[in-house]
């Protein structure tokens, strides 16, 4: 289980990071206030300021309102959630997959691939949807529409 | 006249025409399934609009958000389930009437002709009222313009509904996204590391695609473990709502469509608080307030009427004075720039055709839901059947070829799987997916008038205090910002003080 407060303070680490990061990118662009135009990089080191702000208050009031934060939990290793990290590992290999095979070469695997990880153990409706989709999409997009779909490297 | 006919010329095309139809249907089926937001309908359907000609896509868009909103009421009705948030109240009486009093047909006939009604009530009252404010909005100069961006970026406190603080930071960060890139004004570039992709900034298209629809799917995947899919049978007799029920609710339906219009042109509000205003108000009028909860057809007709007026009240500012009303305007303001649309007052004066077409677009896309809702009830019913397993493989897939499709870039897919993984967790920890993308749109806007004005004024601050009008957006945008927080802080201080 995760909690909020431990949430919190990552967000709010990442957050001073990332909002130093930004500060720093941005006085390396020209800053000139008080003269017109303040330069390229006023408004993105006034937002870095912005978020650096934010989040020391974010860190604050989670410090502040600790024991109330710690109660509100949300889910992270429950089965259920290990079926997204599983889902987001193949997504993960369809996007690779994806630029050797093309993306119709990528989708007849995917899709069954993905009706098994949520338990559809029905070939013939896997192979039905896949069949469907797939040609649905090729119909739809790449001949309706026209819009070109990615192809495998070998063509 | 010359820009209503030619706006009428524009959409009674085959191509617009079909756009539109099917953008409602699709609209109604992804509001029927629960899971699927109106959000995430525009966002996943959004990169569909590049295969349009002009204004085509921008209506297929306007089909999916009237139809999305309807379509939650059927899954609230027929299985207690709002298939979106701004349906929750239908169910108070939807499902009693459907279940209890076995009149599921009445029920959905109710709240297909509130929804209608609710819907051409709101995009009467936007063409009415838009050219006026318009009218309005062209005095506006720079200043302004930055005070509405600001004002329209403090909608965020109100869009997250978790925590404030990092609503705020989600806003924060939208607005740098939308700094990368090409600075317009300077031509300097800003944090492009050297790379092509960065060079045109960052697409907005798979960010959205990532964080409403991408990210929704990976939840839905949690969500339906171990849920076992049940066939919900309904046998649906009579649809078309009777003399004497369209008697009893006909005060009801002026009365909410009119709450939903004002709250939609109230920017941050949306469907879901408009439902419920105008449940209450129908409760608090109504002769059988008794029967409420109970399967009373007010009960039914008043939040799907307001709900639906949110449609036309919410694009009121957005075309007006390019501020978003609610997250779906958001996207559609997102998709009328990317089609070369710049939403605010001098859209009304460069492309009053097209702004008609939108008028029209918005009212023929409510006729076309109400006659779907009433002669296709029967099939959308269906749909609420679909197993899960089924269904988001197809959209998985839907997602990649719409990030795709946008630029034909490998790059906006691989984008758009990272912020989909990225808004599952946010989903988790109450950051707000909304104001990334609020600040994302409005960024560009809110930065060039900030500079332009302070060109204006030789740098000096007070440009933004001396003008009137900039001056009364900063404050209105400092009580949207600041009022959740000190409201609570007054709750929680009342709470606290001995009696």
């Amino acid at each position: 289980m995760g909690n909020m407060k431990l949430a919190n303070y990552i967000i709010a680490g990442v957050g001073i990071l990332v909002s130093v990061a930004m500060i720093a990118l941005a006085l390396a662009l020209p800053v000139s206030p008080g003269t017109g135009d303040p330069g390229a990089g006023f408004w993105p080191l006034i937002l870095g300021v912005l978020l650096m702000g934010l989040s020391v208050l974010l860190l604050i009031v989670s410090i502040a309102d600790r024991k109330r934060l710690a109660n509100k939990t949300f889910t992270l290793y429950l089965p259920a959630n290990r079926r997204v990290y599983v889902t987001i590992a193949l997504l993960i290999a369809f996007c690779i997959v994806l630029y050797t095979l093309g993306f119709y070469g990528a989708a007849l695997l995917f899709i069954p691939a993905i009706m098994w990880i949520l338990e559809e153990r029905r070939i013939k409706v896997i192979a039905a949807t896949t069949v469907l989709t797939v040609g649905g999409i090729w119909l739809i997009f790449g001949i309706l529409l026209h819009i070109q779909l990615p192809m495998p490297v070998f063509m | 006249m010359q820009d209503i006919l030619t706006a009428l010329t524009n959409i009674f095309t085959i191509g617009n025409l079909i756009g539109l139809i099917f953008g409602t249907a699709v609209g109604i089926l992804i509001g029927a399934l629960p899971g699927l937001s109106v959000n995430m309908g525009i966002a996943l359907l959004f990169p569909l609009t590049f295969a349009f000609q002009g204004i085509g896509g921008i209506l297929m868009l306007l089909g999916i958000y009237c139809g999305a909103i309807y379509g939650g009421s059927i899954s609230a009705i027929l299985l207690r389930t709002p298939g979106t948030p701004a349906s929750v109240a239908t169910t108070l009486d939807g499902y009693p009437m459907a279940n209890k009093m076995g009149q599921p047909g009445r029920a959905l006939g109710l709240s297909t002709m509130g929804s209608t009604f609710g819907g051409i009530f709101s995009a009467i009252c936007l063409i009415i009222f838009s050219p006026l404010l318009a009218k309005v909005a062209l005095q506006f100069s720079k200043p302004e313009y930055f005070a509405l961006a600001v004002f329209g970026i403090s909608i965020i406190t109100s869009v997250s509904s978790g925590s404030i603080i990092k609503g705020i930071m989600g806003g924060v960060i939208g607005l740098f996204i939308a700094t990368i890139g090409i600075d317009a004004m300077s031509g300097s570039q800003r944090f492009t590391f050297d790379t092509m992709y960065l060079l045109g900034g960052i697409s907005f298209v798979p960010i959205l695609i990532g964080l409403f629809a991408f990210s929704q799917v990976l939840q839905s995947v949690e969500d339906c473990y171990r849920q076992q899919d049940t066939k919900n049978s309904v046998r649906l007799d009579r649809v078309f709502p009777s003399a004497s029920d369209i008697k009893r609710v006909a005060v009801t339906l002026l009365r909410s469509s009119f709450i939903g219009t004002f709250i939609g042109c109230v920017p941050g509000t949306g469907g879901d608080i408009a439902s419920f205003v105008a449940y209450d108000q129908a409760k608090r009028w109504s002769k059988y307030k008794d029967n409420f909860g109970n399967g009373e057809p007010e009960g039914i007709t008043s939040p799907e009427a307001a709900n639906n007026a949110v449609s036309g009240g919410a694009m009121i500012p957005m075309l007006t004075l390019g501020i978003p009303g609610d997250g779906a305007t958001a996207i559609m303001l997102g998709a009328l720039m990317v089609q070369g649309m710049q939403p605010g007052p001098l859209l009304f004066r460069e492309q009053a055709s097209a702004v008609y077409s939108i008028f029209i677009g918005l009212l023929l896309a409510n006729v076309i839901m109400g006659i779907f809702g009433f002669s296709l009830i029967r099939v959308f019913v269906k749909v609420v059947n679909i197993p899960k397993k089924i269904l988001l493989p197809i959209i998985f897939c839907l997602t990649f070829v719409g990030a795709y499709a946008y630029n034909n870039s490998m790059t906006d897919v691989f984008v758009m799987v990272f912020c989909g993984i990225l808004g599952y967790f946010m989903n988790k920890t109450e950051f707000s997916m909304s104001s990334i993308v609020i600040g994302i749109i409005l960024g560009s806007m809110a930065e060039a008038n900030f500079r332009g004005a302070l060109i204006m004024s030789d740098g000096r601050l007070s440009i933004f205090l001396t003008h009137p009008i900039c001056a009364v957006f900063l404050a209105l945008a400092c009580v949207s910002l600041f009022s959740p927080i000190l409201g609570s802080a007054v709750k929680r201080m009342i709470r606290k003080t001995p009696k």
